[in-house]
């Protein structure tokens, strides 16, 4: 599991039953408005090669979508833990760049519209270790 | 004492050029080489391997690497190890390098490795071509780890490393989805370091899991990916007692 981060990098992307209130755009929205659009023109991110004949509204397949496009795309991300928790979907682990967790979220908010999603991304710590393992 | 950094699953690519550079500067004060777990590009491609060559390039260790699946994503391995290998980088897989620290003869033996199971739960080569091809796979590296680990103890390396990408335990899974565990490693690796025997066992890949684990054979693994380190690099701190390890040694 990977240690939730201790430095503030809990965050939110898309739109929650909160937000929804507030923000028409980012509605619950049907089959034909899943988000999945050829290009996206926010992220920059390639479409996956065979779009779906069916887009689904199915959170379960939604989710996996989401994971294909984060390996598939820009970010070659395989690191993310997507998981559908209660009515909102809850993303782990660790970004290499504070620019690539925003895109992680930005992809989230794209394939989960109307669907609450909480993150905690930590971002990769690059600092030198203060001490070692010795292995007597 | 041989102090060993180790890091993997860095993904270095254009726009992270510079963000360990700070950290393996300090490597001189604290080890003596810096090992590399692969996937240290995010896609493979050359472009993105320089950015790991200029990271590492002229560094005051040695530094010995592996790559790791997202460094075949672009399906130029070729290349990227050329990169690599242009900056000073001794890129292994199937083979042995030795590192003279203080006059003791260090040897790395290094493979990518790859998926497939742990005992009792791993796949077979029965069935269709590809689960065939994906067995053989896993087990071709293995051999190749086992033969570059003997190597190392006939050239009389008092220390042997074993480094791959993909885990030889699943005591270092710890933390991913089990379902997912047959594509995080395999036991045909630790098999291999069991056999020859080794000092340490290194590998990276599973981004959530956990760094400390053994092998069966009672072979200290840790798990160096870096979001799981949580830090540019970790350093190992292993003995030397003059002997050469053997299998039965190493246990």
């Amino acid at each position: 599991m990977a240690t939730p981060p201790d430095d503030g990098t809990r965050a939110e992307a898309g739109a929650g039953p909160d937000a929804a209130d507030s923000a028409p755009d980012a509605a619950p929205t049907g089959p034909a408005q899943s988000g999945r659009s050829a290009q996206s023109a926010q992220s920059g991110q390639p479409a996956r090669p065979a779009q779906p004949a069916h887009p689904t509204s199915n959170t379960e397949y939604r989710i996996a979508h989401l994971g294909e496009r984060l390996a598939g795309g820009d970010l070659a991300e395989l690191g993310m833990r997507i998981e559908s928790r209660g009515d909102s979907v809850h993303i782990t682990g660790t970004a290499s760049t504070a620019h690539d967790r925003e895109a992680i979220l930005r992809l989230a908010a794209e394939e989960l519209p109307g669907i609450a999603v909480r993150a905690d991304i930590a971002l990769a710590d690059v600092t030198a270790p203060d001490h070692p393992e010795d292995l007597s | 004492m041989i102090r060993v950094a180790a890091v993997g699953d860095i993904h270095l690519g254009p726009d992270s050029r510079g963000l360990l550079r700070p950290a393996f500067e300090t490597l001189h004060r604290q080890a003596d080489l810096l090992l590399l777990a692969g996937d240290l590009t995010r896609h493979g491609t050359p472009e993105e391997a320089r950015v790991v060559a200029d990271e590492v390039a002229g560094l005051p260790v040695p530094v010995i690497a592996v790559l790791g699946n997202h460094d075949h994503h672009a399906e130029q391995p070729d290349d990227v190890t050329d990169v690599l290998r242009s900056a000073g980088v001794t890129v292994l897989e199937g083979e042995g390098t030795v590192v003279e620290v203080d006059g003791v003869r260090v040897g790395v033996a290094g493979t990518k490795g790859f998926g497939g199971g742990f005992a009792g739960r791993s796949g077979s080569e029965f069935g269709e071509p590809e689960m065939k091809a994906f067995v053989r796979h896993t087990r071709g590296l293995a051999d190749g780890l086992r033969g570059a680990l003997d190597g190392l103890a006939a050239d009389g390396c008092a220390v042997r490393i074993a480094l791959t990408h993909f885990s030889p335990v699943p005591d270092t899974l710890v933390g991913e989805p089990l379902e997912i565990y047959p594509f995080l490693g395999s036991y045909l690796l630790a098999e291999a370091v069991d056999e020859s025997g080794a000092d340490l066992a290194v590998h990276g890949h599973a981004h959530l899991g956990t760094e400390h684990g053994i092998t069966s054979g009672g072979v200290r693994v840790r798990n160096v990916a870096q979001p799981v380190i949580r830090r540019a690099f970790a350093v190992y701190g292993l003995p030397v007692d003059g002997s050469p390890t053997t299998a039965a040694s190493a246990a």
